[in-house]
């Protein structure tokens, strides 16, 4: 983890920076630096900041959505507040607080993002590889129970990691399709659970005309602890709308939190009962 | 900049930890002495196998350090495990309680109390 979260992203770049400045680069393979609660292949401009302000609601039915509280909309389930900024051409970092889904709660959040690979329009380079890296840090006060995860023994248990590589190509005007293969760590977790998790993210984008498009995403994961098997596998839907200011995106997603390390482990809503909630996100950038 | 970026990220990443909470039904401290040894010493250190004099496939567990070294390989042997050997071999599994109480030993660091 410690090499795939600092040296991966950071290290790589450095190296396979060289030889692909004087081709043509595919665009906006996807929107923007999300797919829908995973990252994307896109990074922030270099010398942008921009603040984000993302929202996940309640569950849309099932026995705690419904008209009673709006579909969702009066139980946001988290929100997260971010800065992320464009430090190089290939690079970005984001440092963000939400409220933690889970048994992680009070979540600060950093990540640093970097292109290893970009697709070109002549195809002399196919697809685009991403890495990324991302830390999260609860400050929650500990339980004093020793059964629960909130109880941190130390203050290393307050940690989780996730390494990710992105592999995405677009395919002209039919879209784009995303892997993403991701190694969540979580320094530590309930007694019949495992810290490390293996998981595969799947995401496409489809153009709907000029201004709109549908968004998928779903993340298989590889886990064998019995407890395990009450969680689901995240799967989100998205429609993009192409606005004056930004692209708008609404989503549905089974996943409560915000991050790698909330949406990959602790996904319990199930979609077959209505337990999937609405979110999006307001961004505004600033130039510096 | 880019330099401090780069501690940055390596610094949040080096304190990486595989911690698990308390089994519940671990809450009472396991001794070694009292518990986890005698069901070793006379389930897996005897002649033929996991002594010293006959050390079976080069693994010996009469000291605590050897036990504490092939913890998780013994429980996972003694649980029957898949990847693992199926101890005692050509005798029956040990207890239920033998067992988990090996397991809380190790759940709580293993210590040697």
């Amino acid at each position: 983890m410690k090499i795939i979260g600092s040296v991966l992203v950071l290290g790589l770049i450095h190296l396979t920076i060289q030889g692909q400045e004087s081709t043509k680069l595919t665009e906006k393979t996807f929107n923007t630096t999300r797919i829908i609660n995973g990252h994307s292949n896109e990074i922030q401009e270099k010398g942008t900041l921009e603040f984000r302000v993302e929202h996940k609601f309640g569950d849309f039915a099932g026995s705690n959505g419904g008209i009673q509280n709006f579909f969702g909309i009066d139980n946001a389930a988290d929100i997260r507040i971010a800065f992320e900024y464009g430090l190089t051409e290939r690079i970005m970092v984001g440092l963000g607080r939400s409220k933690g889904y889970g048994p992680y709660r009070g979540l600060l959040d950093g990540f640093v993002k970097g292109q290893i690979l970009r697709q070109t329009e002549d195809n002399s380079m196919p697809i685009s590889l991403t890495a990324l890296g991302s830390t999260t840090l609860t400050y929650a006060k500990k339980s004093n129970d020793p059964l629960l995860v909130s109880s941190y023994p130390e203050f290393a248990h307050r940690l989780a990691y996730a390494g990710q590589l992105i592999l995405s190509r677009k395919f002209g005007s039919f879209g784009s399709l995303a892997l993403m293969p991701t190694y969540t760590h979580r320094n530590f977790v309930r007694f019949d659970d495992q810290n490390g998790l293996f998981s595969l993210g799947i995401g496409a984008r489809v153009p709907l005309g000029e201004k709109f498009a549908v968004v998928g995403e779903y993340y298989i994961n590889f886990d064998n602890a019995e407890f395990r098997k009450d969680f689901k596998n995240s799967a989100a839907v998205a429609v993009e709308w192409v606005t004056f200011g930004h692209v708008f995106s609404v989503y549905a997603a089974n996943a409560g939190g915000f991050g790698e390390q909330q949406f990959i482990p602790y996904t319990i809503g199930d979609w077959s009962k209505g337990q999937f909630r609405i979110g999006f996100a307001i961004t505004r950038r600033f130039e510096l | 900049m880019k330099k401090y970026f780069f501690f940055l990220a390596l610094g949040l990443t080096m304190s990486c930890k595989k911690d698990k909470t308390i089994d519940p039904v671990c809450v009472d401290t396991v001794s070694f002495s009292a518990t986890v040894e005698p069901i070793i010493l006379n389930s897996c250190a005897t002649s033929g196998c996991h002594n010293a004099s006959s050390a079976a496939e080069g693994i010996v567990l009469e000291t605590y350090n050897q036990i504490y070294q092939r913890r998780n390989a013994v429980l996972g042997s003694i649980k029957h495990q898949s990847g693992y050997t199926p101890m005692p071999l050509g005798a029956d599994q040990l207890s239920s309680e033998q067992i988990q109480a090996v397991s809380c030993w190790i759940s709580q660091g293993a210590p040697n109390n």
